[in-house]
């Protein structure tokens, strides 16, 4: 593949901090001129990504090329690339003209050395030299590769460092710009972000919206190659969040300059990218187009976290159908005959219609209106199902529900991992799956926090106490960790369900167990059971692994 | 109405105590009696006499020597100290923190007792003479206001937004020119007030003076004199010599005019036309 396509080429870079892993093994390139955005729930790796990629944090593993070039170690000020931070980092002590014109002060624009006969003067290139010994000592100090990687890395730059030595190449001088060159472009880039008449402010008098635009001013006035931006409209109103949205989608028309960005809120990547990067826990979860995630997310994690969706575990019973919701559906996803697949049905996809006629019934039991249209919880059984639509019904009523083929997306189930979507956390602070307590470990929510004596979950400053009590949330528990008990009376067992689905895996079984109300444990063991057999589950409370689906601030207490 | 009694009441002791005593040392270094309470009438004689007493003067400007390059020192020390430590993991910063806080809470006695010790050690064992001099009473005048500096520059510091100094290192400064251009600017008012506060604890400084010091400066073979230690040593035989009457006014005006120039400086109307350079027409 040519590489010179590609403005930035990230080969498997892995960053670990403190024996964590923070992004793990991450593959992407991106192609000129694209609005790329990084999107996950807080803590998924995509910022110490962007930070790698801006030169703050340096990969423990892999390598990052620009235009082919690389840049792994290069520190941030040699690198072409220019971020606009969070919180902005606009420099207090300067006016808004000073903190545009701050990087075109220091910037120095080569010119090329010659001789009396005008022939190229060529030295040794100094900062090449400084860069690989730099590449050297990271190697070093590098505690996460292993001696053999170390060895052969080090080999490599060295042979680099000799041909540096022994190849003189163009030098050059170097010139600062001048006062008139630097006023044409902060004027211009004020003039890109709309702020050409406030020039002579001070920062502090500035509202947020002016703000984020001089941070943006102070990026782009340097022309990079790459601009980068880490949630920039974290911090404004909803308003103006939206207007900055499709300012920011002309900016980059306008400039042709990559953009990556970004953020953990769903809407404004679909809004705003052509490619849109998934994270969860450092690993890239799918790569697309905006379209391409909302429909066809490649797993259950994609799909609940791209826009509002129902996901129901469900089986392929015959060629191009599949049954959930107790209900035999026709799809149009091709998979093999009996496999386990997980279904996704947006909200928006589900046609109400009266009792009897749509493929299934349920029960209204839940309206809220949202302005554009009605969003109706739907009982089918012991499954909610979520529905938009623009009609008005009374609650209680029984509907009909017309599910067609193309709005059912089947997903490859995810078989390392049970996910629990609809669990919540009890009084008592355990987790309930299927409405079983589990105990569960809620620290975890929170970095350092404990649980006090009162049951609240209490920060590691002590500052700040959250009553998590009804909070929903999704649970995750690898099937290695669920525990089959034998004994189904006894107190070991938290639920007890039947062995609906078994395949022997060469060396163990992988079982499923699904319960009275329909919920599916996914576990491995070695033992031989019967197909229709009832045993208990039990799961570690360390194992269970939580997501809030909202905010923590939310329950603050 | 209490209220405003009350604070108005506080206002006025406060300066009653505070001021008066000055004014009535005013007062008195316009008259040429030698103990303070006798009205000789007015004369100019003492200030005459004043810039002919050497003994003083030398003083003086030991006192001076000592505070600016001291205060420079523990600015640069503390000032570096606190980004250090600032930019430092948690744990490293916290133990910082506390090995800083020591010096503060401790006495002043203990601090210039335990130098005077170190300094005859190793005067007896490593240097084999008396270290004794110019030299240790830095040292002495430095760690008296380092910690100082350190706890004036560190609110500042985590008043600032810690991505500014990123943002400069992204918008091309090498580290040093962060510092200089971007970091050293948000502290600014920091280091300030430590060097003031610096000057200020090393002027006063009596005790860590009096067991640090050695020959040097401006006395020469003897040992340095500061204005602490010279009226310590003069009302140990007698009055309190005249001469610090007129000294003592001096360095109130003095004072008092360098805090009227800070504050017109601060309210300076910042309205003023900026120049841009490079900007046509």
């Amino acid at each position: 593949m040519d590489e010179k396509n590609y403005i930035i080429d990230l080969k498997n870079v892995s960053k670990i901090f403190d024996g964590v892993t923070v992004v793990d093994n991450f593959n992407l390139y991106v192609k000129k001129g694209e609005f790329i955005t990084f999107l996950g729930p807080s803590g998924c790796g995509k910022s110490t990504t962007l930070r790698m990629i801006a030169g703050f944090e340096f990969p423990s593993k892999g390598e990052i090329l620009l235009k082919g070039k690389d840049i792994t170690n290069l520190p941030p000020n040699k690198r072409p690339i220019n971020m606009v931070f969070q919180r902005y980092a606009l420099f207090p002590h300067l006016d808004v003209y000073d903190n545009v014109a701050f990087g075109l002060r220091l910037k120095k624009i080569p010119i090329e050395l010659k001789d009396e006969n005008g022939n190229p003067i060529l030295k040794i290139n100094k900062e090449k030299v400084k860069q690989v010994k730099e590449d050297i000592r990271h190697t070093k100090r590098n505690k996460v590769l292993t001696n053999e990687e170390k060895e052969n890395k080090l080999a490599e730059l060295n042979e680099k460092l000799q041909h540096l030595l022994n190849n003189p190449e163009q030098a050059y001088k170097y010139r600062k710009l001048s006062n008139q060159e630097i006023d044409s472009k902060v004027a211009r880039a004020l003039k890109i972000v709309d702020l050409d008449s406030l020039e002579d402010r001070d920062i502090s008098t500035l509202s947020g919206g002016q703000q984020q635009r001089v941070a943006i001013a102070r990026a782009i006035v340097n022309e990079p190659e790459i601009l980068l931006l880490d949630e920039p409209l974290g911090a404004l109103d909803l308003k103006m969040r939206k207007d900055m949205q499709l300012e920011l989608k002309e900016m980059h028309e306008k400039l042709g300059i990559t953009f990556i960005y970004v953020t953990h809120d769903q809407e404004e990547a679909l809004t705003m990218s052509d490619t849109i990067v998934v994270m969860k826990d450092g690993e890239i979860q799918q790569i697309g187009t905006p379209k391409m995630i909302y429909d066809e997310p490649k797993n259950a994690f994609v799909a609940d976290f791209i826009g509002e969706s129902n996901i129901f575990n469900a089986t392929m019973i015959d060629k191009l159908k599949v049954r959930f919701l107790n209900t035999n559906f026709v799809c149009l996803d091709d998979y093999p005959l009996n496999e386990k697949v997980d279904v996704v049905v947006r909200p928006e996809d589900v046609v109400l219609t009266e009792v009897n006629k749509g493929h299934l019934n349920g029960i209204i039991k839940n309206r809220i209106f949202k302005g554009v249209n009605y969003e109706y919880t739907i009982m089918i059984n012991k499954n909610e199902l979520l529905v938009k639509d623009t009609k008005e019904y009374p609650l209680d009523k029984e509907v009909g529900l017309i599910i067609e083929p193309n709005s059912i997306h089947i997903m490859k189930k995810d078989f390392v991992t049970n996910i629990y979507t609809d669990a919540y956390i009890s009084k008592d602070n355990k987790v309930c799956i299927d409405d079983a307590p589990f105990e569960c470990n809620l620290t975890q929510l929170l970095p350092g926090s404990f649980i006090d004596e009162e049951g609240y979950l209490v920060s590691k400053d002590k500052k700040k106490k959250y009553n998590l009590t009804d909070a929903l949330v999704v649970a995750e528990v690898d099937i290695n960790d669920i525990e089959i008990i034998d004994n189904i009376d006894s107190d070991e067992a938290k639920v007890v369900g039947e062995i609906v689905d078994l395949v022997y895996k060469g060396d163990h079984y992988q079982l499923i167990v699904r319960t009275d109300n329909e919920e599916d444990f996914v576990c491995v063991t070695p033992y031989t059971y019967n197909l229709y057999d009832k045993v208990g589950i039990n799961i570690n409370k360390d194992k269970i692994r939580l997501r809030l689906k909202k905010e923590l601030s939310e329950y603050e207490a | 109405m209490v209220k405003k009694i009350l604070a108005y009441s506080y206002i006025y002791i406060i300066l009653f105590l505070m001021y008066v005593p000055i004014l009535v040392l005013i007062a008195f270094s316009f008259t040429n009696s030698t103990y303070i309470g006798e009205w000789n009438g007015l004369s100019f004689d003492l200030y005459v006499n004043l810039f002919k007493d050497t003994e003083i003067l030398v003083a003086l400007g030991n006192t001076i020597i000592i505070a600016l390059i001291s205060s420079v020192v523990s600015t640069c020390l503390g000032t570096l100290g606190a980004i250090g430590a600032y930019y430092s993991k948690k744990r490293s910063r916290a133990i910082v923190e506390n090995i800083n806080q020591i010096p503060v809470v401790n006495s002043e006695i203990v601090i210039a007792l335990s130098l005077t010790v170190m300094f005859v050690f190793l005067g007896n064992y490593i240097f084999k003479e008396n270290i004794f001099s110019f030299w240790t009473l830095l040292i002495g005048h430095v760690i008296l206001s380092v910690p100082f500096v350190y706890l004036n520059v560190k609110p500042k510091l985590s008043q600032m937004d810690p991505s500014l100094y990123e943002a400069a290192l992204d918008l091309g400064c090498s580290p040093r020119i962060a510092l200089r251009k971007v970091l050293v600017p948000q502290i600014t008012p920091g280091i300030v007030s430590g060097f003031m506060l610096s000057i200020t604890l090393s002027l006063d400084d009596f005790i860590v003076t009096a067991f640090t010091r050695g020959p040097g400066l401006l006395s020469g073979e003897a040992n340095i004199e500061t204005l602490s230690t010279l009226i310590q040593a003069k009302i140990k035989k007698g009055p309190i010599p005249m001469n610090m009457r007129p000294l003592t006014t001096i360095i109130f005006l003095v004072v008092l005019l360098a805090a009227i120039i800070v504050t017109i400086v601060k309210n300076k109307n910042k309205s003023k036309v900026k120049m841009r350079r490079g900007r046509v027409g």
